[in-house]
């Protein structure tokens, strides 16, 4: 009987959690189409076919601790919001201790355990990820790490009475992004993207002359920068890494689309552009509807989800925006939501047609 | 990755925090940039705090401006040529019509000359005196560095419109930096047993006879830090 392979270079555990359910899938239906008569195994054939998939199922929880069951599958979602919600509060123990505690030690003690706090937690993320291949200790222990290392860089600020620096969001950026690519941990990828996202904007503010508190107000490097972190996600390094080119994607169409709602709406506030502001807004109107628009329609021809969810989330806020923006002020109230009720069912004929169209082919 | 990362983020650690200390020392080297010695009056101490041991210091200048009751007539020498030199731009007519321009234009970063004056009352006896993007340029004009400490600053435009008066525009400093300075372990003793239990209920709170005097000293990076607290004793009641 042919043994079941589970190693290779392409096998990550996203396909195999995929096989995984196939077999399950491939289960239930075999079951079913024997009840109605469809086909009939014989004994034999169904044996082997049981035998080779529970010895293939076994390999795969081994090498990639897949979920085997429906109950498995919720023991693991409950086991990432638990780790999720073990990350934060841990995070939050360690600052509130050291807030605790370092008024009571010298200014060298102070830096020493500053400094050793996320090296002692480096060494601690390394000894789980050793010894446990779902990653969920070692991912507790790596936001924790990052946690540690921001009040490192935080706290020496304060000891040493610094003025704010942009360098911090490099530095916590690039400790987050170095950790999240030895590891493959996608939380760690998108702060450390969203911290190296918020250092650009820094720059720019401070190249601009603008107090650096008020960088996140002029959201306009955001735009070429999500479109990086959008290219990004078709690097070899982050293909071969399972959820990676997702995250890159999803924090670079966030990126790009989430400032275009202020931007459009409020251009003189939020923009940088020296023109005036109908010319700036209307530019980031047309921007706001293209982008959103091509978005879902991407979105839906590559198969990138995440995408297609933020592009509808965000062309939906940004159209009800919008209509407030063009409309509310002279158009009586009923016809107003009237419209946005029209505007709704026409959306749903689109999507309807989009979709039947889709099944056809 | 999975090899040298570990190793990677360890000496970025590492490197940060040796970098750090390099920028701390090299501030404090050589001749202070400026050395003031101020009271409680111009470093508020803070209420105790039960999760919190350490100590800092709130630097506090133009108290007048911060209560509520202070109308301004004039901008002073804050007005909009100096907001100009800053970078602020003010191009556009200063009427009722462009106040939310004006409202909505962001802080500016800028340097800022910080004065300590002479004044009898109990209020805080720093004032901003002057502010220029060019520290060294800010300095030239105020050469006095017992008096004038050269500090980095956040800058905001004003429209004010009062009754009866054409609107003007007038600059304000919000904030310096750092706008807190940590008191070190040696000197936290001192100032610990002057705490209240509780923060004051009204801003700015209640002012009183100060009871320390702290020296601060500015560096090349215009950071300051503190070298030495003296505790004063109380005048007695006139």
């Amino acid at each position: 009987m042919a043994e079941p392979i589970v190693e290779g270079p392409a096998l990550t555990k996203a396909r195999a959690q995929q096989r995984a359910d196939q077999i399950e899938a491939f289960t239930h239906e075999l079951g079913e189409l024997e009840r109605e008569g469809v086909i009939r195994l014989a004994q034999d054939d169904r044996a082997r076919i049981g035998d080779y998939h529970a010895r293939l199922l076994e390999r795969l929880a081994g090498s990639f601790d897949v979920d085997r069951t429906e109950r498995q599958r919720r023991m693991s979602i409950g086991m990432r919001i638990a780790s999720l919600v073990g990350a934060v509060t841990l995070s939050a123990a360690v600052v509130l201790f050291f807030n605790r505690v370092w008024g009571l030690l010298a200014t060298p003690a102070q830096l020493a355990v500053l400094a050793a706090a996320p090296l002692v937690l480096l060494g601690a993320v390394e000894m789980a990820a050793r010894r446990e291949k779902t990653l969920y200790v070692a991912s507790i222990l790596a936001v924790t790490a990052t946690a540690a290392f921001i009040l490192d860089v935080s706290v020496v600020g304060v000891i040493f009475n610094m003025r704010p620096s942009p360098v911090a969001f490099a530095l916590w950026g690039a400790f987050a992004l170095v950790v999240a690519y030895t590891y493959g941990l996608r939380l760690l990828l998108a702060g450390g993207i969203a911290m190296s996202m918020l250092f650009l904007c820094m720059i720019a503010a401070r190249a601009a002359g603008i107090d650096l508190g008020a960088s996140i107000v002029r959201p306009e490097p955001l735009l070429p920068a999500g479109a990086l972190a959008f290219a990004a996600s078709f690097l070899p390094a982050n293909r071969r890494r399972p959820g990676f080119p997702e995250t890159w994607r999803l924090v670079g169409s966030v990126a790009v689309l989430l400032p275009l709602s202020f931007l459009s709406t409020w251009s003189g506030v939020f923009s940088y552009l020296p023109w005036p502001e109908r010319v700036t807004g209307s530019l980031y109107d047309v921007a706001g509807f293209v982008l959103g628009a091509a978005g879902i329609w991407f979105g839906i021809r590559a198969g990138w989800r995440e995408v297609v969810h933020v592009a509808t989330g965000f062309l939906v806020i940004f159209v009800v925006a919008k209509c407030f923006d063009w409309w509310w002020d002279w158009m009586p109230r009923y016809l107003f939501f009237l419209l946005l009720g029209g505007l709704a069912v026409a959306v749903l004929v689109i999507l309807g047609r989009i979709r039947a169209r889709q099944r056809r082919v | 990755m999975r090899r040298y990362g570990p190793w990677l983020a360890a000496a970025l650690v590492v490197v940060s925090n040796l970098a750090a200390w390099r920028v701390a020392a090299l501030n404090r080297s050589g001749e202070p940039e400026a050395v003031l010695v101020l009271t409680e009056r111009e470093l508020q101490l803070p209420a105790k705090q039960a999760e919190n041991t350490a100590l800092s210091l709130r630097l506090v200048f133009d108290r007048w401006r911060e209560r509520g009751d202070t109308v301004v007539r004039e901008a002073g020498w804050f007005d909009r040529a100096k907001l100009q030199s800053i970078g602020f731009d003010c191009r556009r007519p200063v009427t009722a019509e462009h106040a939310d321009y004006y409202r909505t234009r962001p802080p500016r970063a800028t340097y800022a000359a910080l004065e300590f004056g002479e004044g009898a009352s109990l209020d805080s006896r720093l004032s901003v005196v002057d502010v220029d993007n060019d520290a060294a340029a800010l300095r030239q004009r105020h050469p006095d560095r017992r008096r004038v400490a050269v500090v980095e600053a956040t800058a905001v435009i004003r429209h004010v419109i009062n009754p009866g008066q054409p609107p003007f525009l007038m600059g304000r400093v919000t904030s310096v930096l750092p706008p807190e300075i940590n008191v070190p372990r040696e000197w936290r003793g001192a100032l610990e047993g002057l705490q209240s239990d509780a923060r004051p209920g009204t801003w700015p709170p209640p002012q009183r006879e100060p009871r320390f005097r702290v020296s601060v000293s500015w560096g090349k990076r215009l950071e300051p830090w503190i070298t030495n607290v003296e505790l004063l004793t109380p005048e007695p009641a006139r």
